[in-house]
């Protein structure tokens, strides 16, 4: 297994390079000079312009400036700096926690509310519990993430006051229960969805029909032949989506004010920051793969039949 | 087909032993080469036209797809004629959801908008489908070289998350391509979607492939002398499209949510143009002090329903296609 573990970080490196200089090479093509921006509409003379454009090595090819990108990001150097002057690693340790902390306990809903209400449907597949959740969670499905988020925002946050209706610098995790559920909800469909429909298909397989008739007791059955064969592709599902539930915190990162790596990535994207957006880009690429690794590995584990070699 | 009298157990017989005839011989000679991909889609047809799903999808369809062609049917009022005379006016006749901000009709913008999230829609999926099919049959088929470098681009593509690319590409031509107009516009968008989404479809068409082109009658194909490329058109693809038609409905939905919540960032269409996604974008500071909501909930009602009628097309598909998940 360690050998395949291996040979799945190899697999990364390409997969590292060639993300980043997609992205870098986006930025790159943006048009006018990204100096006028930082120095504002001041007259400034040739000498500054020439040692800024050198300390970002802008008169470079492209690809040399690439390179100078991934020598400062694989040396985590401290004169690695954005358009602002300000340290891009610094930007980003003080954003990502916020982030890391959402989407984790986005990831923790989804898993908890899903397995349970998806499993439960599955069981009694066509009951009345099930078709409530069937139209519940293609409601949830249906309904963009920033007018549910909007919408609880201003039910709980403003009307009832339940929770805060914004995040800000100070946060504590009492404050993003409401931004991690808003997050969470797209998931939840899709993760009840998937459950019910796995569970549902496992009660009529031949193994669970084995286990049956050698007179196990209904719960084992179901804990132990139908759950953890069901959880399988559910598993892949939610671990694959911590990337993405980054990603879309773009949004809810907006709707409550969240200082983290959304925020700072729209912030980048908007102002032509070219070091923090590919770096963002970046520390979202390789959480992805390593959950992609991580759910490959839990697959072993939850399905015998799989081995790594 | 055989008949199904000749299935009966004959008097005396001890153990049940298949008829001859269920072993239909006679069938296999009467098979007519381009009737087996037929069949398949045809009994998906018999089985989608009894589902409930498929016919409420179909209406939703239906409604938005007359709605996109004719606007006015649905209303007489301009969508961009606003007077801040009328800002916030309560409905009146011939406006039934009364006025924005602007001072706009909110119906008479939410029914011109679907034209623009339909088009994304639409647009998007298309040639993301397109993109991943030909990626995804070419690594599957050919193996090698070309499935390496196939599957190794589509891992970058896919490593990348869907709504973050789509930011720095959009502001990036933004800067670039400042007045453009309706369908200049709508192309970005769907440039930008279909650029960072084809992987799912490769991978899907990929696997898929690879599963088909093992089995028999496509070695029954090669036998009677088809050739690679006719094997691969006419018998392989068609018989690994199911999974791809599956998403690509779901797919046509979550385009149409990503359109909008581009826009709500500001990078989606223009605010010139009327779009579902500019209006909820317009509507979210009316939200944050909970007034005037129905500027925000006619435009986001229409595009929920919008992309619920997608959903259920892909769920009564999957069913059709894939009738073992039906039955148990």
């Amino acid at each position: 297994m360690w050998w395949y573990v291996a040979k799945r970080l190899l697999q990364t490196i390409p997969v590292f390079l060639g993300a980043t200089l997609i992205i870098y090479a986006l930025v790159f093509l943006r048009p006018g000079d990204p100096i006028n921006g930082l120095i504002g509409n001041k007259p400034v003379s040739d000498e500054v312009r020439q040692a800024i454009r050198d300390q970002y090595h802008m008169n470079d090819f492209f690809l040399v400036q690439w390179l100078y990108f991934i020598k400062d990001v694989l040396t985590f150097s401290p004169d690695f700096v954005g358009l602002d002057g300000q340290p891009v690693f610094q930007k980003i340790s003080n954003a990502l926690p916020v982030t890391a902390t959402l989407a984790v306990m986005a990831l923790a809903m989804d898993a908890v509310i899903g397995i349970v209400v998806g499993t439960i449907a599955g069981l009694r597949r066509n009951g009345v519990f099930d078709s409530i959740t069937l139209v519940i969670s293609l409601i949830l499905l249906s309904v963009p993430i920033f007018v549910v988020g909007f919408v609880l925002q201003f039910l709980f946050g403003v009307k009832f006051s339940i929770f805060s209706a914004t995040v800000g610098g100070d946060w504590s995790i009492g404050d993003l229960i409401l931004p991690a559920f808003v997050l969470a909800i797209a998931n939840i469909a899709t993760t009840t969805r998937l459950t019910r429909t796995s569970v549902a298909n496992n009660l009529s397989a031949d193994h669970v029909r084995t286990a049956r008739a050698k007179g196990l007791s209904n719960g084992l059955v179901i804990r132990n032949h139908v759950l953890r064969n069901s959880l399988v592709p559910v598993v892949t599902y939610i671990g694959i989506n911590l990337g993405s539930l980054m990603a879309g915190a773009i949004i809810t990162e907006g709707i409550f004010n969240v200082q983290g790596i959304g925020n700072l990535a729209f912030d980048a994207v908007s102002r032509g920051d070219a070091p923090v957006t590919v770096t963002v880009v970046a520390v979202m690429v390789m959480i992805y793969v390593f959950m992609s690794l991580i759910v490959d590995l839990l697959y072993a584990v939850l399905d015998p039949r799989i081995r790594y070699v | 087909m055989y008949d199904k009298q000749s299935g009966d157990i004959r008097p005396g017989q001890e153990r049940f032993v298949a008829p001859l005839d269920e072993t239909p011989l006679r069938a296999i000679d009467e098979v007519d080469v381009d009737a087996v991909p037929e069949s398949q889609w045809k009994e998906a047809w018999k089985r989608l036209r009894k589902s409930p799903l498929f016919w409420l999808a179909s209406l939703i369809i239906l409604v938005l797809a007359v709605m996109v062609a004719f606007p006015t049917l649905f209303t007489s009022a301009d969508p961009k004629a606003a007077s801040l005379g009328n800002q916030f006016a309560p409905p009146s006749d011939g406006h039934p959801f009364g006025y924005n901000f602007q001072g706009a009709d909110i119906w008479a913008r939410t029914v011109y908008g679907a034209r623009a999230s339909v088009a994304v829609g639409l647009l998007a999926t298309l040639v993301t489908v397109l993109l991943g099919m030909i990626t995804g049959a070419l690594a599957g088929f050919y193996g090698g070289i070309a499935d390496t470098l196939i599957s190794r681009l589509s891992d970058i593509f896919f490593s990348i998350p869907l709504l973050l690319a789509c930011i720095v590409v959009i502001s990036v031509i933004n800067n670039v391509w400042e007045d453009r107009g309706f369908w200049a516009s709508v192309l970005v968008v769907v440039m930008a979607l279909a650029l960072f989404a084809w992987p799912q479809i490769t991978r899907q068409m990929r696997g898929a492939v690879l599963e088909v082109k093992n089995l028999e009658f496509v070695d029954a194909a090669t036998a009677i002398g088809a050739s690679k490329l006719t094997n691969l058109r006419r018998h392989i693809v068609p018989n690994a499209l199911s999974p791809v038609i599956v998403s690509a409905t779901i797919m046509l939905g979550v385009f149409i949510v990503s359109e909008s919540a581009l826009s709500f960032l500001g990078l989606g269409l223009p605010q010139s143009i009327v779009s579902w996604g500019n209006d909820l974008s317009d509507a979210q500071t009316l939200v944050r002090s909970g007034q005037h909501l129905v500027v925000m909930w006619v435009p986001a009602t229409a595009l929920a329903i919008t992309v619920l009628g997608f959903v259920l097309l892909g769920e009564a598909v999957r069913e059709a296609l894939d009738p073992k998940a039906r039955k148990s």
